[in-house]
């Protein structure tokens, strides 16, 4: 694990949005390393600070948030102390890019596939002629699998299907050769089967582009498909970092546990859905303690008192628990 | 262009009943008023045989349904009657003060879109400082000041006090003696460039300003509020944040996508209010005697001119269902999502 491996590094990530309810503690405290070509999973409930987290990295969050502190160290870079400028220049769209939830709203209505991406294109390649453009919007295209390219480029996002704007999603994501590609619940507006084409394409073209992959989804049997990391995460605090084999297989944490017991299957026949009682906690009051302790079974005193840590319980599997993995605190 | 051929029905058959719905009901309530329209025919020193004569001339002795009928049928002719004021067809009387008053509204909507649209990016991008506030204030003032109050003291203060701008009329008529000016298309902007004639153009430029910013002042404001509105809704919306994700620039991002999000809605409702500037127009001609359609239509309304009147109506009904035409294929022509 030489720190050469690593191509981002965050480092006590705290991320508020002020409201006129009040202030939301979106992300707190959290840490977590991804290194070349793999590709890291965050799951979480909605509401659990997972998309925060993404659009923390590349510095593309709402006005009415605050990164209150912590590091985004990328290539040895702190991403939070470049200019807006060098950001929108050398960082984002072309080291880091990003695809969305919804494929329908992710392009604007009144420009064609054609025109964003080669305004994408032009803009971080600094290619100036307009066959080229063309060309590499094409071959872009038919990289990501759609077929009859020069149609596509030509139509409007309201003209195609959510999988072929997704795949256009991509298309423009990639085409500036990024290092890094953070891919923000990318199937979750999708039928079942487009889901398992877009995460095939996904998988291809990790290897394909040489990619580094972050991942932010709910869906475990997602983060089992596509992932070699996985990261839980729960009111904006970090639960459970390991392998994926290791946290799904062998979890340690409560939360976990209960998230994979509530993951239906279709041949083992219960005769009811699982869930975990209750609700996240309201993220404008959250208790002092641990956020999961009012629904944890094996809560007691310290769970809620403080926030646990995160401790290293076997190799490279790291949990925040006081009952579990004690030992972490603050 | 994408024009359907159901469109071209439908709008055909929406102008032909605006146009007869406006011509009946201003028909009606002209015939209602009670004036006797046969002495402004006959003239002053008519004798009582003379005005007997003219109210059969004029079908007056004729239930109001009968009168309806003979002006229905020479309409459909292209007979718009006779000005009773000036004893000249209406037609052609409305047609020779259309540019005058297209002249002005164009030039009031350049004025309106180039400022109102700019200011309501500015008060968008700087939602909630000083600048947004006193921007809102004083657009709610421009869109709710009656024009013809702004008409009379831009009058008072530019031509009155400050003697920079004419308060009346097109051009000065001297000059044109002096420099031979004369009108090709009656657009006078128009055609004292085609004439290379630079001092008539000054001079109808020095003419045009003060009217045509009264007149813009009610669709700059909305056009500012309205593009303040749609821009903060649009920057709100996903695919700007993901314009700025694959690192495209803000200046791009704002100023060529969301822009456009912005426009589309803006000309729409700014084309509707073409519609209301027309009424302003009205006010605006008579303030700074404007020889215009406003002016013939206020002249007339003042004399009892009845057949000018509907003429008048009618012919801003037909232009109205048409500006209205105009603005769904623009926004057509932006907005691919709209399918005429």
């Amino acid at each position: 694990m030489t720190s050469g491996n690593v191509i981002l590094n965050i480092k006590d990530l705290n991320v508020n949005y002020f409201t006129l309810e009040g202030v939301v503690k979106a992300v707190r405290g959290l840490s977590f390393t991804l290194r070349k070509g793999e590709s890291l999973c965050i799951v979480g409930e909605s509401g659990s600070g997972k998309s925060t987290v993404g659009l923390t990295i590349i510095r593309a969050l709402p006005s009415n948030a605050v990164i209150t502190s912590g590091e985004v160290v990328f290539n040895d870079v702190d991403l939070l102390s470049l200019s807006e400028e060098e950001m929108s220049n050398k960082i984002r769209g072309k080291e880091i890019s990003m695809i969305f939830q919804d494929p329908a709203a992710t392009f604007n209505p009144l420009f064609t596939i054609g025109q964003t991406l080669s305004d994408v294109v032009r803009h971080h390649l600094g290619i100036k002629e307009k066959d080229k453009v063309r060309e590499h919007v094409q071959s872009m295209l038919r990289t990501v699998g759609l077929p009859d390219p020069e149609r596509v480029a030509r139509s409007y996002p309201h003209e195609l299907s959510g999988g072929m704007l997704q795949r256009a999603a991509i298309a423009v994501a990639l085409s500036t050769n990024p290092k890094v590609l953070i891919a923000d619940e990318p199937t979750t507006m999708l039928d079942v089967t487009l889901q398992a084409q877009i995460l095939d394409l996904l998988r291809k073209l990790k290897e394909e582009f040489n990619l580094s992959m972050i991942f932010i989804t709910h869906n475990l049997g997602v983060a089992a498909e596509v992932c070699d990391k996985i990261l839980v995460m729960y009111a904006g605090v970090p639960f459970e970092e390991g392998s994926c084999e290791e946290v799904l297989l062998r979890p340690i944490h409560p939360y976990t546990k209960k998230l994979l017991e509530c993951v239906p299957r279709a041949h083992r026949r219960v005769g009811r859905l699982r869930y975990i009682p209750g609700m996240l906690p309201d993220p404008k009051n959250l208790p002092r303690g641990c956020p999961f302790a009012p629904r944890c079974e094996r809560a007691t005193e310290p769970c809620n008192e403080r926030l646990p840590k995160m401790v290293e319980v076997r190799s490279g599997h790291r949990v925040a628990c006081h009952i579990l993995a004690p030992g972490g605190e603050h | 262009m994408p024009v359907s051929k159901e469109y071209i029905i439908k709008r055909t058959f929406s102008l032909i009943g605006v146009v007869f719905g406006a011509t009946i009901i201003t028909f009606i309530i002209t015939r209602v008023v009670p004036t006797r329209p046969e002495l402004l025919w006959a003239g002053p020193h008519a004798t009582l045989e003379q005005i007997e004569r003219a109210r059969e001339i004029l079908h007056l002795n004729d239930p109001i349904y009968v009168q309806l009928g003979y002006y229905l049928r020479d309409l459909l002719t292209g007979n718009w009657g006779v000005s009773w004021r000036t004893k000249s067809p209406v037609l052609p009387g409305i047609l020779s003060a259309l540019p005058a008053t297209l002249e002005l509204i164009i030039v009031a909507f350049i004025i309106a879109m180039a400022i109102g649209i700019p200011l309501g990016i500015v008060a968008a991008l700087k939602r909630g400082t000083v600048i947004d506030h006193v921007l809102r204030v004083v657009t709610v003032i421009g869109a709710s000041a009656p024009v013809f109050w702004l008409a009379l003291i831009s009058q008072l203060i530019f031509s009155s006090w400050l003697g920079v701008l004419p308060s009346a009329k097109r051009i000065n008529e001297l000059l044109v003696i002096e420099t031979g000016f004369h009108p090709i298309t009656g657009f006078y902007l128009i055609d004292s460039l085609i004439q290379g004639n630079i001092p008539a153009f000054t001079d109808a430029l020095r003419h045009i300003i003060l009217p045509a910013i009264v007149l813009s002042f009610y669709p700059m404001c909305l056009s500012a509020r309205m593009t303040r509105a749609l821009m903060i809704e649009v920057l709100n919306e996903w695919h700007v944040r993901s314009a700025l994700a694959w690192g495209l620039p803000k200046r791009i991002v704002l100023y060529k996508y969301a822009l456009k999000n912005v426009i589309a809605p803006v000309v729409a409702s700014l084309g509707l209010s073409f519609g209301y500037t027309i009424i302003g127009a009205f006010m605006v001609e008579l303030v700074f005697v404007w020889p215009g359609i406003g002016m013939y239509a206020a002249m007339s309304l003042l004399s009892f001119d009845y057949p000018a009147v509907v003429g008048c109506v009618l012919f801003i009904a037909i232009f109205y269902t048409l500006i209205n035409t105009v603005v769904d294929i623009i926004h057509a022509i932006i907005d691919p999502r709209v399918k005429l």
